[in-house]
């Protein structure tokens, strides 16, 4: 390994190359130790909680806010989903402007009404109901309520629900609710919605985005860094929750995401391809090499490169001498600014998608590892333990084609300018880092083992410089902190 | 469900028939289906729309009174809160929490406890005071904030159209 970089090392650095020589898979060090996982700059300080462990929490959020204001359990539980948890915060609030502020969260009714006297039920006018009010004293039957609070549940609103009389904002705390439902399932969809309202909420807790997971990551960090469930593995961007990113930033994957699914570019093939006939205006793919064109809808002869009606072209068949001095050339300027804009698009999509593909290619490899490990030590070509450096080697180049990945739709976006000169240079160093690491990975045996550490060394240092700026600086990187994610 | 909207609708319509509040008419379509009204309704007097009459139609959803009804004008109307094809833009026909404009915030919204009365007073109100805040409609609401004249203009000779009456000379 070469010495004179490690000057510029920070010690954020260092943990990289610790990250990498202890030689573990990422997955067991973040599983098992805690400590470690902390050293890597690129994964979140993360948490897995079970939706046992989430109650247990939001529970010591409830016991420390009666603690300081004396209300009850359920009461506290709708004062803290109305100010995100902050328990600092409500108890200031409270100080404050108690009114003021039970009444904006919906935990005290603006006004109390009297009941009415001949217990007439306001929703469905019949009498001598049996009524039911919360605080605020609107009396409604019993089966106005159920066939509201299952109307608002069907609407996906749980713990918001407020009182049925008008601009009264007072909101039902589960027991009622819970009392008003008789079906058990309409019971059970209620807390289930209210679990996961708690969890949104909540600015540190985050679901896990795997399939049918329920664990729930509590993670405080705020840069867009790496987070993966102990309990389905999946990895995902600890902000906004698609699959980790760096050094692209939360707002530009979205973009970058969006732009691959959808169709602009179908369309922008079109104005780059295409050409619509003079006559009809019907869209036309030229398919041959002649500028001769008859346009297949109205018979039209029109020369494709000036527009004009081919038969004044006469004899000049080959060259259209009048191109330059055509009007329509402006029209041609469009066609090229939109060929170019694909073109641009199509350069960074085709190495991202590359990539892509290579990393699924690359899971294959371990198992490929595996066999030619096998295939050594039968040959007592080394032990076991010898060979396992090989293993490191695929993780590690693993990781550096995710980030060379992620590097593309970044700089996509990147506006031209030093700064991605610089950006596309330290890119198109790592590029061929990774390439010539993967090629002596598939072909290492037992004498390389130096020289693929150093191609090792060399790309992760690579890795590095192209995250620096994404972890260590600019607050440009920072991710909204509105954008956490749904 | 059908049937605790349809008592609910009953008993609306025995109140309205019973107690009729000034300038307003509203009746099911037919007898067969409560879930369809029709209403008239009379323009505000000293504003631009007094005198006229405005026919509308209600339609009522089945879990009715828990979701709001719609409500459309079948006659033309150049109003800021009015779409061009007669729907009513009016925060008491939004359910809380379904704001398309979030310009709602502080006014009525729509709850179990509304009822059509509420809903026609809401629109004559809104029908002398428009809100130019949240327009439906955007070249009434330029309008009526930028060319006054124009507008009352506009709307007297929609009223003439609604009493059949000559249109005034522009």
């Amino acid at each position: 390994m070469s010495e004179p970089e490690d000057q510029m090392l920070t010690d954020d650095e260092d943990d990289f190359d610790c990250a990498y020589y202890d030689g573990d898979d990422i997955d067991i060090r973040e599983d098992f130790d805690d400590e470690k996982c902390n050293s890597d700059a690129e994964q979140a300080k993360i948490e897995s909680l079970d939706t046992f462990q989430v109650e247990r929490l939001l529970n010591e959020s409830v016991a420390s806010l009666i603690e300081v204001s004396r209300i009850t359990p359920s009461l506290a539980k709708i004062l803290l989903l109305s100010y995100n948890w902050d328990v600092k915060k409500i108890h200031e609030m409270l100080n404050k402007d108690t009114e003021g502020t039970l009444l904006k969260s919906g935990v005290k009714p603006m006004s109390t009404a009297k009941r009415p006297a001949n217990n007439t039920c306001l929703v469905c006018y019949h009498e001598d109901e049996e009524l039911r009010a919360l605080c605020c004293g609107h009396g409604f039957c019993v089966h106005c309520w159920k066939a509201y609070f299952e109307t608002r549940l069907s609407e996906g609103v749980s713990s918001k629900i407020s009182c049925m009389a008008s601009n009264c904002m007072l909101v039902a705390p589960p027991e009622f609710v819970l009392r008003a439902l008789d079906k058990a399932s309409l019971r059970a969809k209620y807390e289930r919605f209210l679990y996961r309202d708690y969890v949104m909420s909540h600015p540190e807790l985050r679901f896990c985005v795997g399939k049918d997971c329920l664990m729930v990551v509590r993670s405080k960090e705020t840069k867009p860094k790496k987070a993966t469930c102990t309990k389905c593995k999946t990895s995902f961007c600890v902000i906004c929750g698609v699959d980790y990113h760096a050094p692209t930033s939360c707002d530009t994957i979205k973009k970058w995401l969006i732009k691959c699914a959808d169709d602009s570019e179908t369309a922008n093939y079109i104005s780059a391809h295409t050409k619509d006939c003079p006559q009809c205006h019907a869209c036309i793919e030229k398919n041959g090499g002649c500028n001769h064109m008859q346009c297949a809808k109205c018979k039209h002869h029109f020369c494709w490169m000036c527009f004009g009606d081919w038969k004044s072209h006469g004899s000049e068949y080959y060259v259209c001498s009048r191109y330059k001095e055509n009007p329509s050339v402006a029209a041609e300027a469009n066609h090229v600014k939109a060929r170019r804009a694909l073109e641009k698009y199509l350069h960074y999509f085709e190495r991202y998608e590359n990539h892509n593909k290579s990393l699924k290619m690359e899971e294959e490899l371990r198992e490929k590892i595996k066999r030619k490990i096998d295939a050594k030590v039968n040959e007592h070509e080394g032990t076991w333990i010898d060979w396992q450096y090989l293993h490191t080697a695929a993780t590690l180049l693993a990781r550096c084609r995710y980030t060379l990945q992620y590097t593309y739709p970044f700089a996509y976006y990147l506006e031209k300018g030093p700064r991605k000169d610089l950006f596309e240079y330290q890119q198109g160093l790592l590029e061929k880092e990774v390439e010539e690491l993967a090629w002596a990975v598939e072909r290492a045996g037992t004498s390389d083992r130096g020289a693929l550490e150093a191609h090792m060394h060399r790309a992760e240092h690579k890795r590095i410089t192209l995250l620096q700026d994404f972890f260590f600086s600019p607050s440009e990187y920072d991710a909204p902190s509105s954008s956490k994610f749904r | 469900m059908a049937g605790y909207a349809l008592k609910r609708l009953m008993t609306e319509y025995r109140e309205l028939t019973l107690h009729p509040p000034d300038g307003i008419l509203a009746a099911p379509v037919d007898e067969e289906n409560f879930f369809e009204w029709e209403c008239l309704i009379t323009g505000p007097e000293d504003t631009c729309f007094a005198n006229g009459v405005f026919p509308a139609r209600i339609s009522f959803p089945q879990d009715y009174p828990l979701s709001p009804p719609k409500m459309r004008f079948t006659c033309d109307l150049f109003h800021p809160n009015i779409y061009r094809d007669g729907r009513v833009c009016i925060s008491i026909l939004h359910a809380p929490g379904d704001d398309p404009t979030g310009y709602e915030t502080s006014s009525e919204r729509w709850s179990p406890v509304q009822s059509v009365e509420k809903i026609l007073l809401s629109v004559v109100s809104m029908l002398a005071e428009p809100n130019d805040e949240s327009a439906a409609n955007v070249n009434a609401a330029k309008m009526w904030r930028e060319d006054r004249v124009k507008f009352n203009q506009i709307a007297d000779n929609l009223v003439r159209k609604t009493l059949c009456l000559p249109l005034a000379d522009s």
